[in-house]
């Protein structure tokens, strides 16, 4: 089953894609061109969508083992939050926030270095970023 | 002998860190400018962002100035700048005549009006321009030429299909009778690129704005045929304008800024005095002159005056030309 | 010329001058190793240090900024497979395989030497044809683009490793489509935004970058758990290994040559200059440190060859030259056709200053190598979360909008799944990068053509272009079919 399932799912996103293309609204000023807004993403779609047929058809091999998802849906549960957290809290505090959850996650346990990379880092990032190169980044929306 | 003195610059910025540090509690909130720039940094919105800022710095108009590029697309910055007013409450947006041309073609819902128009500080013409040995001289000839058959060359432009140079052409065309629907035209990223594409023979016409293509247009290597100015342009001053060419058409690609809608009319003061002290200064015209920019100078009240004006215009232009919705 | 050069030299040795040059490049190349921040951001955020200076001291340190930026690029790329720059993409296929094997220093090294290697060739070159290949710029056209960049993609799904041709494609197909998402370039209509306005510039493509690169091989990572490869110890030296130097001398060579004249060319740049770097030198050798140095000495060359436009026509040919376009403007430099006649000093200058900027950016960067080789040795469990981190904020930082960080989470979950299924991931990211270039030309071409095919035979390049076309997708069918031939001869 797992020979045919990515494959399918690829023809099934060029389906869709194709579908998309159709409704893309054309100006009153270049309906009526032979190449337009739609044409290069149809061709696009067509050769995916044939390719993808023609992979699902004959099958090929799904080289990956069995992974550990575990791991994978803290870390992005954490992402999530982080990007969550961003306008509230500004970027440096979520992103302190989030590498402090994130190591403890994966199993780090020594406070200082939980502590050095969510506080360090964030300040790092803010010294370079804001105060020497002068990036303007919105604070968040809870300091003000 | 090169100066040393750019020095305290760079120091300058180590004691904004401190400035920083210490800060947020005293610094009168009016005395920080702060541009918030609808496009990635390069181009004329941002040179004209960096450079209004640069020369308020100078002239001690601002006590700090700040720049923020707002990724992801002019129409979502102009969204960002409507929608939160606590946020830019103090800010300026700079923008350009996309603005009002996006809004009438029905691309876009927002536009001037939902703006608190300040100051248009910069004009940038429409220029058209042919290869040096090209033997279409004038611009009646070209004229001429897509009277007789509009097919017969290819127009190059700087920008999208029914947007700026199009639009620019096809004033200047049907100002003298021509479908400028008709005209074979090629949008290219950019004038410089547009620029090359005539240089390489592709193209047999541009249309593009001055201020992109100043150096080139100096050089001897291209010829410009008609500039959309009211009257002539300092910085190629031996082309004519279509105005004295017989075709009453004008027109400027501006740039100016905005306050958030609804800033108090006293807000609005401030920013308009300072940009008027600003546009008075020799600091401001320097620049004006390194970019080959032209000064609009039209403030508050008069500036909003204007930009309806040219919607005006543009409204009627564009639905006779086919090129809205 | 000599006297220029002269003048040129001396600009460019003036003890102030040289400061500025070192200072450019030192915040180049560190401004390049931060997360998001590409030479454009780098020239961006040094403007108002350049306000006060001397128009060619000005010019000689932003030039050093953004061969800086180019330069520093290329270690995200290596160490942990984040690339911030599309020119150093190329730079990783070889590169992190190396580091992950416990070869980080031999790899930075290589970038580095390679890179200064392909940085003075193009500053070499830019200095003798400067004014002779102006012409060159010109000389292509639409149809011309068109054929660079199908043969771009093709080489890619064409050497793609035996069995791996029909997922290559479709990786390109893939990153082709997402890169038609956003406002049309050629009539401005949105497609494919579904209606949110953070769609109508189309995806960054950092974002496209830290999504399928970095972040989907942190995923990876993380699905993989216990089952480690081996860290060897080795990742502190910074030599390169014996039999190095003499396996890249050729390499160096013919793509710096490469490179400079792919960087020549308009919107083509340092991009297609270390991809078809490293396609081309995959047809000679399998030795991956080829295949990191061909990449970075096309684009070191092909970053210095972006000048020719820009300081002799006064045209950028590329977003990076833009930016530097404007701040020449700013310093009260015009560049163009009269620069050489009118400022000499700052023409030349900025050209010899280049030789300078290279040993400072060598100098500079073999010290850093055996510090940031370190942090590939730091455990799995700590390294994650940093790269993670990083390419959020990588992203973050360029567009400063959350909805680009959730498309960036939804883009990685579908690039581990393609991984995990055995699809490359670098033809799509490939794909997304030539994908509005691609559909721009095409269709001007298209336009130009009016129906008619003939038109487009007349011109020799466009026909030489098209016949090397050809030959790449035909002379893989040619061995094949002889190999089975042979097979069966021999049977």
């Amino acid at each position: 089953m797992t020979r045919r399932l990515v494959p399918l799912a690829i023809f099934g996103v060029a389906v869709a894609y194709l579908w998309a293309a159709m409704g893309v609204p054309l100006d009153p000023w270049s309906a009526d061109e032979a190449v337009n807004a739609r044409t290069f993403p149809l061709v696009c779609g067509a050769l995916l969508a044939l390719l993808a047929a023609g992979m699902s058809f004959r099958g090929v091999p799904f080289t990956a083992g069995p992974g550990r998802y575990g791991p994978l849906a803290a870390i992005v549960g954490c992402i999530v939050a982080f990007i969550v957290a961003i306008p509230f809290t500004g970027l440096w505090p979520a992103l302190g926030l989030f590498l402090c959850a994130a190591l403890a996650v994966l199993g780090e346990r020594r406070p200082p270095v939980l502590l050095g990379a969510s506080v360090g880092t964030p300040a790092l990032g803010w010294v370079l970023v804001e105060a020497l190169l002068g990036v303007y980044i919105h604070p968040g929306s809870l300091w003000g | 002998m090169p100066r040393l003195n750019s020095m305290p610059s760079a120091a300058a910025r180590m004691a904004l860190v401190g400035v920083l540090i210490c800060g947020a509690l005293g610094a009168p909130a009016d005395d920080r400018v702060h541009f918030v720039i609808p496009v990635a940094p390069g181009g004329g919105v941002d040179g004209t962002a960096r450079e209004v800022g640069r020369a308020l710095d100078a002239l001690g108009l601002a006590g700090s100035v700040s720049f923020e590029n707002v990724g992801g697309g002019s129409d979502r910055a102009l969204g960002l700048f409507v929608e939160n007013e606590a946020r830019f409450r103090d800010a300026l947006l700079v923008h350009s005549t996309p603005l009002v041309i996006r809004n009438v073609q029905g691309l876009f819902p927002l536009g001037f009006r939902n703006l608190t128009p300040v100051a248009g500080l910069v004009a940038d013409y429409g220029i058209f321009v042919v290869r040096e040995d090209d033997p279409m001289e004038h611009w009646k000839a070209i004229l001429q030429r897509l009277s007789d058959d509009p097919t017969s060359l290819i127009v190059g432009g700087g920008s999208a299909r029914g947007s700026l140079d199009h639009i620019v052409l096809a004033l200047a065309l049907g100002a003298a009778g021509i479908d400028a629907r008709r005209v074979r035209y090629l949008p290219y990223d950019g004038g410089g690129k547009a620029m090359l594409a005539l240089l390489g023979g592709e193209i047999d016409l541009l249309s593009t704005g001055l201020g992109e293509t100043l150096s080139f247009t100096r050089s001897g290597q291209v010829r410009v045929l008609a500039v959309t100015a009211p009257a002539r342009v300092a910085a190629i001053a031996d082309v004519p304008t279509l105005a004295e060419l017989g075709y009453p058409v004008s027109f400027a690609n501006w740039r100016g800024v905005f306050a958030p809608p609804g800033s108090p009319a006293d807000t609005r003061g401030a920013h308009v005095r300072r940009l008027r002290a600003l546009a008075a200064s020799d600091a401001w015209q320097a620049a004006l002159d390194r970019h080959g920019w032209q000064a609009l100078d039209v403030f508050g009240l008069e500036f909003e005056a204007y930009l309806e004006d040219q919607e005006a215009v543009l409204r009627v232009t564009l639905s006779e030309l086919g090129f809205s919705r | 010329m000599w006297e220029g050069i002269a003048a040129g030299l001396a600009t460019a040795m003036d003890p102030a001058n040289l400061a500025w040059v070192a200072l450019g490049c030192l915040a180049g190349t560190l401004i390049g190793m931060l997360p998001g921040l590409g030479p454009i951001t780098a020239i961006a955020l040094m403007i108002p240090v350049s306000y006060s200076m001397e128009p060619a001291a000005g010019l000689i340190m932003m030039a050093g900024v953004y061969y800086g930026a180019v330069f520093g690029g290329s270690t995200s790329s290596i160490l942990i497979n984040a690339p911030g720059v599309a020119s150093t993409v190329a730079t990783s296929f070889d590169g992190y395989p190396m580091a992950r094997a416990g070869q980080a220093g031999r790899a930075l090294a290589l970038a580095a030497y390679a890179s200064f290697s392909g940085g003075v060739f193009g500053a070499l070159a830019l200095l003798v044809f400067a004014g002779a290949l102006a012409s060159w710029a010109t000389a292509f056209q639409s149809p011309d683009y068109t054929l660079i960049l199908i043969l771009a993609l093709s080489s890619i799904a064409a050497f793609a490793e035996r069995g791996l041709v029909a997922k290559s494609c479709v990786a390109a197909l893939l990153g082709l489509m997402l890169g038609t998402v956003g406002a049309d370039p050629e009539s401005g209509v949105p497609r494919f935004t579904f209606g949110r306005l953070d769609l109508m510039d189309g995806i960054a493509f950092i974002l496209v970058a830290m999504a399928t690169f970095a972040l989907a091989d942190a995923f990876h990572l993380l699905t993989r758990g216990g089952d480690d490869e081996p860290r060897t110890a080795a990742g502190r030296h910074v030599r390169l290994a014996p039999g190095d130097a003499r396996a890249i001398v050729p390499t160096v060579g013919r793509n710096s040559v490469l490179g400079f004249l792919v960087g020549v060319l308009p919107g083509a740049g340092a991009t297609l200059a270390s991809f078809f770097a490293y396609t081309f030198e995959k047809r000679f050798t399998r030795n991956p440190a080829c295949g990191v140095a061909a990449p970075e000495s096309a684009n070191n060359a092909a970053c210095m060859g972006s000048f020719v436009p820009l300081l002799t026509l006064g045209i950028p040919g590329s977003g990076t030259t833009a930016v530097l376009l404007g701040v020449m403007l700013s310093l009260g430099i015009q560049p163009g056709p009269r620069l050489l006649a009118v400022d000499p000093g700052a023409f030349w200058g900025v050209i010899v200053s280049m030789f300078a900027g290279n040993l400072v950016l060598l100098a500079l960067n073999l010290p850093l190598i055996p510090w940031l080789s370190r942090l590939i040795r730091i455990s799995r469990p700590v390294l994650i979360p940093f790269v993670v981190a990083f390419s959020l904020v990588g992203v973050y930082l360029t567009t400063l909008n959350d909805f680009d960080l959730y498309l960036m989470v939804g883009l990685a979950a579908g690039a581990l799944v393609l991984r995990r299924a055995g699809y490359p991931l670098a033809p799509l990211l490939l794909g997304f990068i030539l994908s509005g270039m691609l559909e721009e030309n095409l269709r001007r071409t298209l336009y130009l053509a009016d129906g008619s095919w003939a038109s487009l035979a007349e011109r020799p390049l466009t026909v030489v272009l098209a016949v090397a076309c050809l030959v790449v997708w035909i002379a893989p069918l040619w061995r094949r079919l002889r190999h089975r031939a042979d097979a069966a001869g021999a049977s």
